[in-house]
């Protein structure tokens, strides 16, 4: 398997291209800005995209569906398919796909979304923008971060330590990194941020 | 993508290296295996995908080498010359660099997080959206460098040079700093606690 990295610079995203070694259909991922670099890569490859992951809504990771599916047509994976303007399937928590021979698990983490996913692809974890190098995802409010919190307490940093995270935004790093080095999220793993789902009002 | 298949032998904790069942600690004729992993890296061709954790080089010249998503993690590099190296998307977490030059390197996208870097020239480097987290960095020279996007948050800085890089999205949360100047770069386009 080959895994591409994409620096878009609309909103300084990245974009992953995950496909077989010898060619064929690939996955896209968070396809931010489709650019001539990119098409470059994927064509050099001669790879098709014949799918693409979204890991949640925000237009810096989807703003290039349009042209992506005016070149390749692929079939289009996201966890809130309404809010785009063509058919898009629908992901669910802990559902495991075949992509053109590539397994995808979902892994749903609310709080920077509703509909942010996970997904992980061999020893790859793609968060989008739930847990990037150094930083935790942004959210609204104190329980969408404590709901983030929990998640990527018990469903990532779970894993084992050499998953790879190739995150939204910025740099590549791996479970192993962000448990000793993320201050951010060893600070709001240690306060009582996570104890706010806790709360009677919270329905889980 | 390299994959994590762990060494063959029970107990052992390591990663088997590349198309090998076991790590270089369990492999037989160690030694050997070691010149060989060498002698194929050391070559001017691509590399990709290559496993090579735990493991110790010392004065090799890498100049050149061009290697893309691999795995050199908890690695001892002693006097290495990566000068001109292409070196992307690869993990060299928690590995420990002494006296090694990487100038004129393009390592965008790596990973060097948890490392301890002694005697380290960086100069004149492509080092954009890469992962210098958690380092413990002595003497060492970044000057000159494209450090667009690159995370050095919760690292140990002595004595280390910043001098007219670019430092735009850099990311030096949560360091700790001695006799680190960032002369003539845009530090104030980079995040520090």
């Amino acid at each position: 398997m080959k895994v591409f990295f994409h620096f878009s610079l609309n909103e300084f995203s990245n974009t992953f291209l995950v496909g077989p070694e010898d060619g064929g259909d690939a996955i896209l991922i968070d396809p931010g800005k489709i650019d001539l670099e990119l098409i470059d890569r994927i064509e050099k490859n001669r790879f098709s995209i014949a799918h693409v992951l979204i890991t949640h809504r925000h237009e810096t990771h989807t703003k290039g569906l349009g042209t992506l599916m005016k070149i390749y047509n692929p079939k289009v994976y996201a966890g809130s398919p309404g809010v785009f303007d063509f058919p898009v399937i629908q992901v669910n928590d802990r559902s495991i796909m075949d992509l053109s021979g590539i397994t995808v698990e979902s892994i749903q983490i609310p709080g920077h979304t509703l509909d942010s996913f996970v997904y992980k692809i061999g020893n790859v974890l793609f968060t989008g923008d739930v847990l990037f190098a150094g930083r935790i995802g942004k959210t609204s409010g104190v329980l969408e971060k404590a709901l983030l919190l929990r998640g990527i307490k018990n469903r990532l940093l779970t894993l084992d330590e050499r998953f790879l995270i190739f995150p939204g935004h910025g740099t590549i790093s791996a479970i192993k990194i962000e448990k000793l080095f993320n201050q951010e999220l060893i600070d709001a793993m240690s306060s009582d941020d996570l104890a706010q789902l806790s709360h009677p009002s919270v329905i889980t | 993508m390299f994959k994590c298949v762990p060494c063959a032998v029970e107990g052992c904790r390591r990663y088997a290296l590349e198309d090998m069942y076991t790590c270089l600690h369990h492999a037989e004729n160690s030694n050997a295996v070691l010149k060989t992993l060498i002698a194929n890296i050391n070559d001017t061709h691509k590399h990709r995908d290559i496993v090579m954790t735990d493991v110790r080089l010392k004065d090799l010249d890498f100049s050149r080498i061009q290697l893309s998503t691999s795995d050199f993690a908890r690695c001892v590099f002693e006097n290495i010359d990566f000068t001109d190296a292409r070196i992307h998307a690869c993990f060299f977490d928690f590995c420990l660099f002494e006296g090694c030059t990487f100038t004129g390197s393009d390592a965008r996208h790596s990973v060097v997080a948890g490392s301890k870097l002694l005697n380290c020239s960086f100069t004149d480097s492509l080092l954009i959206h890469t992962n210098f987290m958690g380092i413990d960095a002595q003497n060492c020279d970044f000057s000159s460098s494209d450090l667009y996007y690159s995370n050095f948050s919760s690292s140990h800085l002595v004595n280390v040079r910043f001098k007219d890089c670019n430092l735009k999205n850099a990311d030096f949360r949560f360091t700790e700093r001695d006799q680190v100047t960032f002369k003539y770069s845009n530090y104030e386009e980079a995040s520090f606690s």
